[in-house]
């Protein structure tokens, strides 16, 4: 069986030809947030443009609440984080946020407004606080690039203390672990940079991967039914966690099909069941994430196409764009070595030569960098910022973590002008105190980031293996500072750089 | 045909939402206006905006009272909850409701809370939301009670998970509830609570395994009482016992579930993977406690490799 993808397009189309019927007008209430699951299934179906981009903008803005500030689930509904950022994900998907530039002081106080003292957020004016709204508000102020470690590092405090015995997330703490609640904690953790604050790590990797049943589903904790929703909450967690491959990815991908409505098409949470566009979206979102259906990739911690955040595409240690993009990488920022591995370099389309394997310390000799061959594979899901943070890494061994002198990068060995602001960023970004954080590049006063445009703001963090984490990012900038980029030629031409540890 | 059924009762429902939607942009506070958000409410109790308007009103009414008369609007709210919960027990929104009334009387009877806690979790006894309220409930009873009050609070919780558990061990929810009361309880306990009290974890966790084994025994391929075993054996109890303690805890423990293992074995002629996961586990407690490597723990977990197939990386991650 395989995802029928023409009836599934052709059921999120129908959803809002259904005003005949009374269960439309029943379910206003989460108007907002179906509108954005059936867009995010669209794009991973590559079939966003069945959506009218305008009238959506304009549902959006009807949605708007001038009293609370925020973003109800329907026009005249109050203003709700669930709602809110549900807008906010439509227009970051439609790329069109800029509708709301005026709007945006009030957004950022509607949001702001109900953190609590504890660090925690309420829904709304009226108390309920729950983790889930600690997500939606700071995946929210991620989206509109507001986050500041003033936010961030309460709603952390707030997160760790939900964590229990067993190693899982609850809604508040004391309350007992949840799937969907550990995916809106650990979402929460990976937008910080901060994963490494979990405790019991193995605990809950062995929780998550017991949520797989027999009959390939998932359930959302012990003793309960499978239900296709927990197709993402689980997934999404473990591939935060870089586990995707604790469960039985071809058995839960088999169950998920078997969850289609092949005749009117739309996913349902067990085989035989009605279907609705929650189940939809998650359903295909957990397809999604296990590399299956050819599906667009999509991202764990923000629930939305891969590329809209981060301007590439991922990339599986496994592909064999892996091993060809690496020397390309150092070839920007080359140890000394110009001379890269021909057999690779010149691969550009075929296959990969034999023994050449995948992992990325094999990855690491070809690149002829004596100081990486040192370190372990550490990434499962290999990603060019992956390179930059080993990159990172070395130069803490190197200088030490709480060294304040910025490398010194020389430019010598190559006949390409200098970019100054090429240099500046490096410089910039292997200082340690210029770490990037909270979804955007955070600078201490005392450094000049002469990039200072908005380049900073497709970021993303990294878990290694052995749980720690470290933030980053940079590929993407540096294509925007070379400006004929889209050839990734132009960026390896500037191998000649050496990068002089000192 | 649903399309004709439905013209009418749409037309009726728009046009009703709409009249309360006005009202609400108007802030109207009156008798009436409260009287048919409650009607709309009981069409589709998912309306959190008009959960909101309701409580606007109630903070209109609430303004220039007493105490006494606070909790009379609030006593007639909660019996409106309650109708709903019966229907949507899982009603997020609700639940919310019935807390935010709470907030705002300080004349709460709250045995009246327990028992409708009660006769909820008699009817699912691993509903979510209940088990929360049941937590919200017990720390605002807290507010008002005295250190050793809390502490006799807590012991009584935790006898309410003993009793729950005993009646299923499969309830998660009592036992994720048992483990949360456990460390509060060590923290500050009852004089009557002994074990508790003298902050012995060494004779808790030897009576506390008799429990567990009763629920192994029980029910081998339940999941819930595993994952409870995991927490007791694990580092918060044995960091607090002697080595020699910790050793025969965990030795004996792997000896009664290697025990069951077999007769499972013998039954079914295949491992138990809950007694091989929990081995595993175990196998790794006695290596770091003794400090010696554990020469089982790798063939458990080749044997878990072939037979919980769905799960065979994680177990290749775990060898040694």
């Amino acid at each position: 069986m395989s995802l029928d993808k023409a009836k599934h397009i052709a059921y999120i189309k129908s959803l809002d030809e259904q005003k005949q019927f009374i269960e439309y007008w029943l379910s206003e209430h989460l108007r907002m947030n179906g509108v954005y699951w059936g867009a995010c299934a669209l794009f991973m179906m590559k079939a966003e443009d069945e959506f009218n981009k305008a009238d959506l903008v304009k549902f959006i803005l009807n949605c708007y609440d001038e009293t609370n500030g925020g973003f109800g689930s329907y026009p005249r509904h109050d203003a709700h984080l669930l709602s809110t950022l549900s807008a906010l994900q439509l227009l970051k998907m439609y790329d069109c946020l800029d509708v709301i530039d005026d709007k945006r002081p009030q957004i950022l106080k509607f949001i702001t407004n109900l953190q609590l003292p504890d660090g925690s957020f309420q829904g709304d004016r009226f108390g309920e606080v729950d983790t889930r709204f600690v997500y939606t508000a700071i995946q929210s102020l991620s989206i509109l690039e507001s986050l500041t470690p003033e936010i961030v590092d309460p709603a952390v405090d707030f997160i760790i203390q939900c964590q229990n015995f067993d190693g899982g997330f609850g809604l508040v703490p004391g309350s007992e672990s949840h799937s969907a609640q550990i995916f809106t904690c650990l979402a929460t953790l990976a937008i910080a940079g901060q994963l490494d604050k979990i405790k019991d790590r193995d605990l809950l990797e062995w929780w998550l991967s017991d949520r797989q049943l027999e009959n390939g589903g998932l359930n959302g904790r012990p003793e309960k039914l499978e239900d296709v929703c927990y197709s993402w909450w689980v997934m999404s967690s473990l591939s935060i966690l870089d586990r995707l491959d604790y469960i039985d990815g071809e058995k839960l991908r088999a169950f998920i099909l078997e969850c289609q409505d092949l005749e009117q098409g739309g996913i349902s949470d067990r085989p035989g069941n009605q279907v609705d566009v929650y189940h939809t979206n998650f359903g295909m979102a957990g397809l999604s994430l296990l590399g299956y259906e050819d599906l667009v990739p999509i991202d764990p911690v923000y629930c939305m196409p891969y590329v809209i955040l981060h301007g590439l595409e991922p990339h599986s240690i496994s592909s064999t764009s892996l091993v060809k993009r690496l020397p390309k990488i150092f070839g920007i920022l080359n140890f000394g070595h110009s001379e890269l591995d021909p057999l690779v370099t010149t691969d550009d389309h075929g296959s990969l030569s034999p023994g050449m394997n995948t992992s990325l310390h094999e990855a690491h000799s070809v690149g002829n960098c004596s100081k990486m061959e040192a370190s372990e594979s550490k990434y499962d899901l290999y990603t060019p910022e992956a390179v930059v943070c080993e990159l990172y890494e070395i130069w803490v061994d190197v200088n030490g973590s709480d060294a304040n002198e910025p490398l010194n990068i020389k430019a010598t060995g190559s006949d390409a002008p200098v970019s100054s602001s090429l240099l500046n960023l490096v410089n910039s970004f292997f200082n340690p105190s210029t770490i990037f954080r909270f979804g955007r590049w955070i600078s201490p006063p005392s450094t000049t980031i002469l990039c200072s445009d908005n380049s900073f703001s497709n970021c993303s963090s990294f878990v290694r293996r052995d749980g720690s984490i470290l933030p980053l990012l940079l590929y993407t900038e540096l294509k925007s500072i070379f400006p004929s980029t889209s050839n990734e030629a132009s960026l390896f031409s500037a191998g000649g750089w050496i990068i002089e540890l000192t | 045909m649903k399309i004709h059924k439905d013209a009418p009762k749409i037309t009726r429902y728009r046009a009703f939402v709409d009249k309360v939607l006005r009202h609400k942009q108007a802030q109207l506070y009156t008798e009436s206006a409260f009287a048919e958000t409650a009607k709309l409410l009981d069409v589709n109790p998912e309306l959190y905006t008009i959960w909101n308007y309701r409580r606007d009103i109630l903070l209109d009414w609430f303004k220039p009272d007493t105490p006494e008369a606070t909790h009379e609007l609030i006593k007639q709210e909660l019996v409106f909850t309650v109708g709903h919960l019966k229907r949507f027990p899982k009603c997020y929104w609700i639940w919310n409701h019935r807390k935010w009334c709470l907030e705002y009387d300080s004349l709460t009877n709250w045995d009246n809370e327990m028992v409708l806690i009660d006769k909820f979790l008699e009817a699912d006894s691993r509903n979510y939301h209940v088990w929360q309220y049941r937590r919200y409930v017990i720390d605002r009873m807290k507010l008002a009670q005295s250190p050793k009050q809390q502490a006799q609070t807590d012991l009584q919780e935790f006898e309410y998970t003993t009793k729950q558990i005993s009646k299923d061990i499969s309830n998660y929810s009592a036992l994720h509830n048992r483990s949360r009361l456990i460390k509060l309880l060590f923290e500050r306990s009852p004089e009557c609570a002994t074990l508790f009290y003298t902050k012995n974890k060494h004779g808790f966790l030897v009576e506390e395994w008799k429990l567990a084994q009763n629920a192994f025994y029980t029910d081998p391929d339940d999941s819930s009482v595993w994952i409870y075993i995991k927490w007791l054996l694990g580092d918060y109890f044995l960091n607090d016992l002697t080595k020699d303690q910790a050793r025969e805890v965990v030795e004996n423990a792997i000896q009664d579930i290697s025990k069951l293992n077999a007769l499972e074995a013998e039954e079914s002629s295949h491992d138990n993977q809950w007694c091989l996961k929990t081995l595993v586990f175990l196998e790794q407690q006695l290596s770091r406690v003794t400090g010696v490597r554990s020469e089982k723990k790798n063939q458990l977990l080749e044997k878990l490799v072939q037979q919980d197939t769905i799960r065979a990386k994680r177990y290749q991650d775990a060898k040694d």
